[in-house]
């Protein structure tokens, strides 16, 4: 009796274990990466990047490419080049060229938030030149899309890129006052690619860049957390590199005129590289001046730069909304061009090294 | 009125009302209460969540007076002031609510497993098995489904930590300017969140099982405190963590978190976690089946293994009728609504009428 009972409650048990659609990982091709070239209006390219896994452990890439107006049709396109179903769970980056970019992008964005297997880690990027050349590219055995995100990763962890993925592209779209910002990608030649700088977005569509220069500044007004590596000019032909090891910055209204922000912004460092004779603490004191000028100069062009363009990825309009009971974001918005925003840097040089 | 008192082998500790009335609490609703929460309330939202807190607590007292006085469960408080046909009708509608409240809880969780990880499973058959391994643990008595609510709340404790993955894409200052909507929004806010909370007023229907009853009064407050402590911090983390236009898009909010999870093992989290979410809906729906047959043998005096299989049959076949988006929103939003009014309206009404009852009994 006991026994019919354990069967009869095991039963649909089994019954259930054929009732969805299996995905044997051998028997499906995982796309890795995806781009999108505009070819002329209303019309795009999509290219699909899969990893074929070889014997001797080395990655294959493989690209479809399909030509469409909708972004989904160009995926089942895609489909029907590919010898086994193409799924979407393992895409890491997505690659919009610059054109397009301008055009919009947040309706190719939409289906990568709306299909739950699609992490919010994956990297979104803009690339300058063809987006589908840059897929194709030869860029070691561990396949393309590990090497765009290992090159991405660590330069946003160490280095000058601000913290970037599909979360923060998303919180920041959908944030009431913030314009999103992405990095640029650029194929140098067939086998190397570099990051070249940061596009910059007004609502979705891409409206300025910043040189890849410029992006440590960028980055200190950007991440509120930052570190980075960036060089100055001294007095007599010297020249030194400082590594930022943490930096924060935060923004001050001034209370009798609340038109007036002043964004401080802290630096602690060490010197990694001089070119003089001796680093006595009188230069210190000299590099942490130049450090501070330079970065409240080059930040102050950037933030001005922005106001002319209409564009706010540091999220000035969201500190004022925070600040703000009752706030009008379309009143901010015709004032933002007018706002007098001020830099303030204070740099700490912490160490200098092993040697004087 | 008469029933014979509960024989003290089949009754609980009093400290086991603690999971019995967070695990009926924590549900479905918390996986996507944010959205509807912040509809309301905007980023004060987590105002509202205290607010319904404390309102909560005045319920439980509430709930606590009604059974000290009439010394028995919802029915005999019915038949107390209602007498024996009326009393029966109110009580029967309860087997109805909690029936409703089943459907909602496996229909939605159900809904989840077919937008996150398997499209083309059937509804029915998922049903089936969960019911089945339901029936088999309501089968067992009461003291089996404490100890399904004890494990349902304790096990999954560990889901909390995977929250910390989202500090370092938050953004705590998206909660300023504090007080930036209205009394009355902030207010709106918190009645909606009846469907994220209700579930205590089990405790009108375990009375005669728990043994020392007073002693279980602190735990089942201490229940509602904890629960509104985790709907509060999650609520914190998911504001800084989403922007509010984002957040409107996201139906699953704390689902949605997970996607930022990843660990060296494992690259995205969700399917563990909603996996795990069997455990925290199991208690849900065991204790709701348990109670429902209850009514059902104290009212019409049917076999309680009869009524659990009926009662599971219904909730089976009524699952698979709901088949869209929005018709299961549409669930969603009466049972807040009914729940809301039995939860608070019904229930303080009950406690004036019972008192009245037994002025009059006095004299």
């Amino acid at each position: 009796m006991k026994i019919v009972r354990v069967f009869l409650f095991c039963a649909p048990l089994l019954l259930l274990a054929g009732c969805v659609e299996s995905e044997i990982i051998d028997d499906v091709n995982i796309i890795v990466g995806a781009g999108f070239d505009k070819i002329e209006e209303d019309r795009f390219i999509g290219t699909y990047l899969v990893q074929d896994y070889l014997p001797d452990q080395s990655i294959k890439d493989i690209t479809y490419i399909s030509e469409s107006t909708l972004r989904r049709s160009v995926l089942s396109d895609a489909q029907k080049q590919s010898s086994e179903p193409l799924v979407t769970g393992g895409i890491r980056i997505v690659v919009f060229e610059e054109k397009f970019a301008e055009n919009g992008i947040i309706d190719f964005i939409d289906a990568f938030q709306r299909d739950a297997t699609v992490g919010s880690r994956i990297f979104l990027t803009t690339s300058r030149g063809s987006a589908q050349e840059l897929l194709k590219g030869e860029y070691g055995s561990r396949g393309n899309s590990n090497y765009l995100y290992n090159l991405l990763s660590h330069n946003i962890n160490d280095r000058d890129i601000p913290e970037s993925n599909l979360h923060l592209f998303l919180h920041d779209f959908y944030q009431e006052g913030k314009d999103v910002y992405l990095p640029q990608l650029h194929k140098k030649s067939p086998n190397q690619v570099e990051i070249s700088g940061m596009t910059i977005f007004k609502d979705d569509s891409a409206v300025d860049f910043i040189e890849k220069d410029d992006m440590f500044y960028f980055k200190l007004l950007v991440d509120k957390y930052s570190s980075g590596y960036f060089n100055v000019d001294l007095s007599k032909d010297n020249e030194a590199s400082v590594h930022s090891i943490r930096s924060k910055h935060h923004f001050k209204i001034n209370d009798s005129d609340r038109d007036k922000l002043t964004i401080h912004i802290n630096v602690k460092g060490i010197v990694k590289e001089f070119t003089g004779d001796k680093l006595t603490e009188q230069i210190v004191k000299e590099i942490e001046n130049a450090v501070q000028r330079k970065i409240e100069d080059e930040c102050s062009q950037l933030v001005q730069r922005f106001q002319e363009k209409g564009s706010d990825p540091i999220g000035i309009g969201k500190y004022y909304r925070t600040q703000t009971r009752g706030f009008d974001l379309k009143k901010f918005k015709d004032n933002y061009a007018n706002l007098d925003i001020r830099i303030e840097a204070d740099v700490t040089i912490e160490e200098t090294g092993v040697i004087d | 009125m008469a029933s014979q008192p509960v024989p003290e082998r089949l009754q609980i500790s009093p400290f086991l009302v603690f999971y019995l009335v967070m695990s009926m609490q924590v549900g479905i609703g918390v996986l996507g209460f944010q959205r509807i929460l912040a509809n309301y309330a905007g980023y004060d939202g987590w105002i509202s969540i205290i607010i319904a807190g404390f309102v909560i607590h005045g319920v439980m007292w509430a709930i606590y007076k009604i059974a000290e006085t009439v010394d028995g469960d919802i029915v005999t408080a019915h038949e107390y002031f209602a007498g024996r046909f009326l009393g029966r009708i109110l009580s029967s509608v309860f087997i109805l609510y909690f029936m409703l409240y089943m459907l909602t809880v496996l229909r939605t969780y159900i809904e989840v497993i077919q937008t996150w990880i398997f499209p083309e499973m059937g509804t029915f058959w998922f049903a089936l098995g969960f019911i089945t391994l339901c029936i088999y643990i309501v089968a067992g008595g009461f003291r089996t489904v404490a100890g399904i609510a004890f494990f349902g709340l304790v096990l999954p404790t560990y889901l909390v930590l995977t929250l910390g993955f989202t500090f370092k894409f938050s953004d705590f200052t998206s909660l300023l300017p504090v007080w930036d909507h209205s009394i009355k929004d902030i207010v709106m806010g918190s009645y909606a969140m009846t469907l994220t909370y209700i579930g205590f007023e089990i405790v009108l229907f375990i009375y005669p099982f728990i043994k020392n009853p007073r002693q279980s009064k602190k735990w089942a407050h201490l229940a509602i405190l904890s629960t509104t402590l985790l709907y509060v911090v999650l609520a914190i983390i998911t504001f800084g963590y989403f922007s509010e236009g984002q957040l409107q898009k996201n139906i699953w909010a704390t689902l949605s978190i997970w996607q930022i999870t990843r660990f060296p093992f494992v690259e995205r989290f969700e399917y563990i976690g909603i996996a795990n979410w069997n455990l925290i809906i199991l208690p849900n729906i065991c204790i709701s089946l348990w109670a429902a047959s209850r009514i059902l043998k104290r009212l019409f005096h049917v076999q309680q293994r009869k009524g659990i299989l009926f009662i599971a049959g219904i909730i089976v076949i009524l699952c698979s009728l709901f088949q869209t988006r929005a018709s299961i929103n549409i669930l969603n939003d009466y049972t807040g609504k009914i729940g809301f009014f039995i939860n608070f309206i019904y229930l303080p009404m009950l406690l004036v009428a019972v008192k009245i009852a037994k002025k009059v009994k006095k004299q």
